[in-house]
């Protein structure tokens, strides 16, 4: 409950921690020895970009965590979503809200309708089908056709976002806080939504499609309404995200969504931990602040920054067997170990009996790494 | 106690969102003493892009010490095939940027450090890189920031804030016309290029000639087809065929093979060096076709020749330079870059695109030396616009700057492809803009 609070000052507050000069210089040092890059002008737009990227990657973990189903192309949702926020509001006088909104319905239109052919591929099909998506996707915006509002390879550059003066709101913030709040507000509202979906009776049924399509099909889940309704609502999350992400670049264009940027995608909610909602959370960090704090380390150790790839592949790795559930899972295991199972562990004088307590999880198991022989107190799950 | 309680966290979150509301209508008792936002000083001042007067730049020193100059650019380093510019160039940056610093102890008395943010030719990450190099880093200029689409997501952002933006890596149109007054191209662009190209075309090829051509589906590609087609102009020679691709695609097969169905009489082309390889290769080995070739000097590479095929296959293919090639190795520019980069380099070859990486870093340390001992952000701007007839030492024509100039590069040659490297001919074409 405190750490909610606190979170959530932290979060009100936080555009404004680098105009305190205490917090600031505090800010700037952690900077210096991690490379986070959280201090300053800069710190306040990279926690704006997590919030774009926040709910980008929760509608895919929506997607692939809970429905199981694999989205290469993710990034072309998010295009459509940019471009219609940027149409509208290059083209029209229409309020940044209602564009972004009219992104959401429309970006979740075409996730409903490409929902459909989804439901005849399964597996690497479906993956293959969306990367499709991704790779003609700049052809498309590129069209004759379609050129006068897409402004075709150039992009649509937008003036960037200035603090409206009406309530006096410029007398209070600059435009990078202002920003901030433009995309943190419903960054959150959408995040703490995910996190209600996934719990109720839809979250639910994407559960059991997930884990078995025939099981879900016998406990009477629409096995096409709801493959279809997970790519609807996914893709409405992107184009969330694609408006703001509009909005907070103030530029898209084909370019701007890469087919590696959508495997990045998938990678992260992977490392951040699948059908979690504080998975996405980590998937964003880790999306927002990998690059400086690996280029830190790349200076500390002193191996190429080329080699982040190369980095990315060997930690995805370790997460694969130390924490199969991605990063939020590793954290719901760390919780089990109770201050009292330890102090009965110390007591006992038996490390051993902690590290089989962390390896004793499931893959580990599978490994062949587990002692189910040795006895363990105070374990309930295993 | 695995799942906090649901209702209660939605509540709180609820209030979280209600405070933010709140904080944004009332926060202004605990904000308006946390005034002065260091990084962005005179953002509000309007920049007149008009006349002589420079004095909305505000007389900036950040990232000048008494000891250093501090600059930043943003290439593409890794993730892209674009990285093959970024990582050829920068070396040729760092390595003039050293030998500067070492033999001349810099630039008055300071040091050049130049800082590169890899943006894996992304605009978003161009944005985050170079948001982080002037407000994290704090660097006084950018300079030679690469790529269309890259350059044109931070390009407002640098304007607003009166960052000056020093010969962008690109022969796009949009950042020099209309004139930006902090913002200066380095490339010739596209447009005069393919204009050029028509001319050509139009003084050696007999009335009714046949063009076809072959470009990349992006600026890049329509840029150089409206040059050609202005330089056709009159001419009676006219392009009957154009081809695209898109530059995710290597492979020019089906393309070549219908322009030999169009039956055209030369192919003038706008890609990248894989795809002009690829193009070369397929009309000269695959369909036996000796179609005189013309291709963009962005592919005046050596890459290029041995793409398009060992047997030399490239042979009397023509393209344009603005610099000298490094086969040129007689050339005293050359010979002193080869030394440059052998001594600086750690380790990089030299190149043509690292003989770029030099040129551009000659022109910086140019307009820096101009600015003077009390160096700042408008008297650099004032210094680069004065710039006339600076001939860098590996440049083939001089380089003009003026208030209503801001195209560095206006004059080029043809080059030809004789053996496995590009040998220059001809006059230089000049499209010079600054009386």
């Amino acid at each position: 409950m405190i750490g909610w609070v606190l979170l959530g000052l932290f979060l009100l507050f936080f555009p404004y921690l680098h105009t305190w000069p205490a917090a600031s210089s505090f800010l700037d040092s952690v900077d210096n020895t991690t490379g986070l890059g959280i201090g300053g002008t800069f710190g306040v737009f990279q926690m704006t970009t997590l919030g774009v990227w926040l709910v980008i990657l929760t509608g895919l973990n929506i997607l692939t965590g809970y429905s199981g189903q694999i989205s290469l192309g993710h990034g072309a949702f998010v295009a459509a979503g940019a471009y219609i926020t940027a149409i509208l509001l290059d083209q029209t006088a229409t309020p940044l809200v209602v564009a972004i909104l009219a992104a959401a319905i429309g970006t979740a239109a075409i996730g409903f309708a490409i929902g459909i052919p989804s439901l005849r591929l399964t597996g690497p099909y479906l993956a293959i089908a969306t990367l499709a998506i991704i790779v003609s996707m700049p052809q498309f915006l590129k069209w004759d056709k379609v050129s006068e509002w897409t402004k075709g390879s150039t992009g649509i550059d937008l003036p960037s976002a200035d603090v409206p003066t009406f309530l006096g709101l410029d007398r209070f913030m600059d435009d990078s806080q202002w920003l901030y709040y433009s995309v943190m507000v419903p960054a959150v509202i959408m995040t703490v939504l995910a996190w209600n979906l996934t719990r109720s009776r839809i979250g639910r049924a994407f559960i059991a499609l997930r884990d078995s399509e025939i099981g879900a099909q016998q406990m009477g889940v629409n096995v096409s309404l709801y493959k279809t309704l997970a790519f609807a609502i996914s893709a409405l999350y992107a184009g969330v995200g694609g408006g703001l992400f509009a909005y907070t670049q103030d530029f898209v264009s084909p370019d701007s969504f890469g087919i590696f940027q959508s495997i990045e995608f998938l990678v992260v909610i992977v490392i951040g931990g699948l059908a979690s909602t504080l998975g996405s959370v980590l998937a964003a960090i880790f999306f927002v602040y990998q690059d400086g704090v690996v280029l830190r380390l790349a200076e500390l150790i002193g191996f190429p920054e080329r080699l982040r790839w190369a980095f990315f592949g060997v930690g995805l790795i370790l997460i694969m067997i130390v924490a199969p559930n991605g990063v939020a899972g590793l954290v719901q295991r760390l919780k089990t170990l109770r201050p009292a199972t330890v102090l009965e562990m110390l007591r006992q004088a038996r490390p051993s009996a902690m590290i089989s307590r962390l390896r004793n999880h499931p893959l580990a198991e599978r490994l062949g790494l587990g002692r189910r022989d040795e006895h363990d107190p105070g374990d309930e799950e295993s | 106690m695995k799942l906090p309680n649901v209702g209660l966290f939605r509540l709180v979150l609820l209030l979280a969102a209600a405070m933010m509301v709140l904080a944004i209508a009332c926060s202004s008792d605990d904000d308006d003493d946390g005034d002065g936002e260091p990084t962005e000083p005179a953002a509000e001042t309007e920049a007149p892009s008009d006349g002589d007067d420079l004095s909305f730049i505000p007389e900036d020193t950040t990232g000048i010490t008494d000891t250093e100059i501090l600059i930043g650019s943003h290439m593409p380093l890794s993730e892209s095939s674009a990285a093959i510019f970024g990582t050829q160039i920068v070396p040729g940056m760092q390595a003039y940027f050293a030998y500067i610093n070492e033999t001349e102890g810099g630039v008055n008395g300071r040091k050049i450090r130049l800082l590169v943010g890899d943006d894996h030719y992304l605009p978003s990450d161009t944005n985050t890189v170079v948001r982080k190099l002037v407000e994290q880093d704090g660097v006084f200029a950018i300079v030679s920031g690469l790529g269309t689409a890259q350059h044109t997501a931070v390009f407002e952002y640098l304007t607003e804030n009166n960052i000056p933006d020093l010969f962008t890596a690109t022969g796009a149109t949009l950042f020099t016309d209309p004139i930006t007054r902090t913002t200066f191209g380095y490339n010739p662009n596209y447009v005069q290029e393919g204009n050029a190209i028509g001319t050509y075309i139009a003084e050696n090829f007999p009335e009714g000639t046949r063009v076809g051509l072959l470009i990349q589906n992006d600026d890049f590609g329509n840029d150089g087809k409206d040059g050609i087609e202005s330089g056709l102009e009159g001419s009676g020679i006219t392009i009957t065929t154009t081809e695209t691709y898109e530059a995710v695609n290597s492979d020019m097969t089906a393309q070549v093979q219908r322009l030999r169905n169009a039956d055209v009489d030369v192919i003038a082309a706008y890609t990248l060096p894989l795809q002009s390889g690829s193009l070369i290769n397929n009309a000269r080995s695959t369909l036996d076709w000796d179609v005189p070739i013309i291709i963009s000097g962005v592919s005046a590479d050596p890459i290029t020749i041995l793409l398009a095929g060992d047997a030399g296959q490239a042979e009397g293919v023509i393209t344009t330079a603005y610099l000298t090639p490094t086969s040129q190795t007689e050339h005293p520019g050359i010979q002193k870059h080869i030394e440059i980069m052998a001594e600086y380099g750690g380790g990089a070859d030299a190149t043509n695109l690292s003989v770029y990486g030099q040129s551009v870093a000659e022109l910086t340390v140019k307009v820096f030396r101009d600015a003077g001992q009390d160096i700042n952000r408008r008297n650099v701007i004032a210094a680069a616009e004065q710039v006339r007839d600076f001939l860098c030492s590996v440049c083939l024509g001089t380089i003009n700057l003026s208030p209503t100039d801001h195209r560095s590069i206006e004059t080029f040659s043809f080059a030809i492809a004789e053996g496995d490297s590009w040998v220059l001919f001809g006059d230089l074409v000049s499209y010079e803009s600054t009386p």
